[in-house]
């Protein structure tokens, strides 16, 4: 399945343009000064988000029965976990995995993809030195103060 | 004592400070290139600098702030 975008506004002025297209697609609604929404039909996110949650449980009944077996299998399917330092990556692999956990139990995942998301963010520093040593503090904090880009607004 | 006309300060905001020279060099060249969402950043950071959304997700372990 693919992904098809148009603008929020063209959807507002005209539904019918948009939604023959949820046929052979989902569709993106781009917003200029909000987050993008989704626009998919019922079948397509009910069957997403079932299996997605039948996933998670599998792998939470892993984890609770071998926990090594559980972590190994998430760090393999995440590359830049080697970025990390060892005793963050621990964290990070225990975090995601009670994240995933409790979301295959409440079918709430968004705290899991934020903790991916963190985690990844926090690697990608790691993967860089010049970039790590720039953002390792302390600051002094006694910079010119930055103003406000579009004053008055 | 304020009085009538005098500009009223925002109550209480986060303040955003240059660490060094680089960093005005950056925002310099992100103003010139994309000035209403560096505007939108500065009101986001300076209102709550700890929220957490899908725009401004925190780092963790060493970087977490």
């Amino acid at each position: 399945m693919t992904t098809k975008r148009f603008p929020y506004s063209a959807f507002l002025r005209g539904p019918s343009e948009v939604l023959p297209t949820l046929d052979s697609a989902d569709v993106i609604l781009e917003r200029r000064d909000d987050e993008n929404l989704i626009l998919m039909r019922a079948e397509r996110f009910e069957a997403g988000t079932a299996s997605l949650r039948i996933a998670a449980r599998a792998l939470a009944i892993v984890a609770r029965r071998n926990a090594c077996l559980a972590e190994e299998v998430l760090a393999e399917e995440l590359p830049w976990l080697t970025w990390l330092p060892d005793t963050e990556r621990h964290e990070c692999v225990r975090e995601l995995l009670a994240h995933l956990m409790a979301g295959a139990d409440t079918g709430e995942l968004l705290p899991f993809a934020r903790a991916l998301t963190s985690w990844r963010s926090t690697a990608v520093i790691w993967s860089d030195p010049q970039l790590a040593h720039d953002l390792h503090g302390p600051f002094a904090g006694d910079g010119p103060d930055v103003p406000r880009p579009l004053d008055g607004s | 004592m304020a009085g009538r006309g005098d500009e009223v300060p925002r109550p209480n905001p986060w303040r955003v400070r240059f660490a060094d020279r680089r960093a005005a060099e950056g925002w310099a060249h992100l103003l010139a290139q994309a000035p209403d969402n560096l505007d939108r950043a500065w009101a986001a950071i300076t209102s709550d600098r700890d929220a957490s959304t899908a725009a401004s997700i925190r780092l963790r372990a060493h970087w977490a702030s």
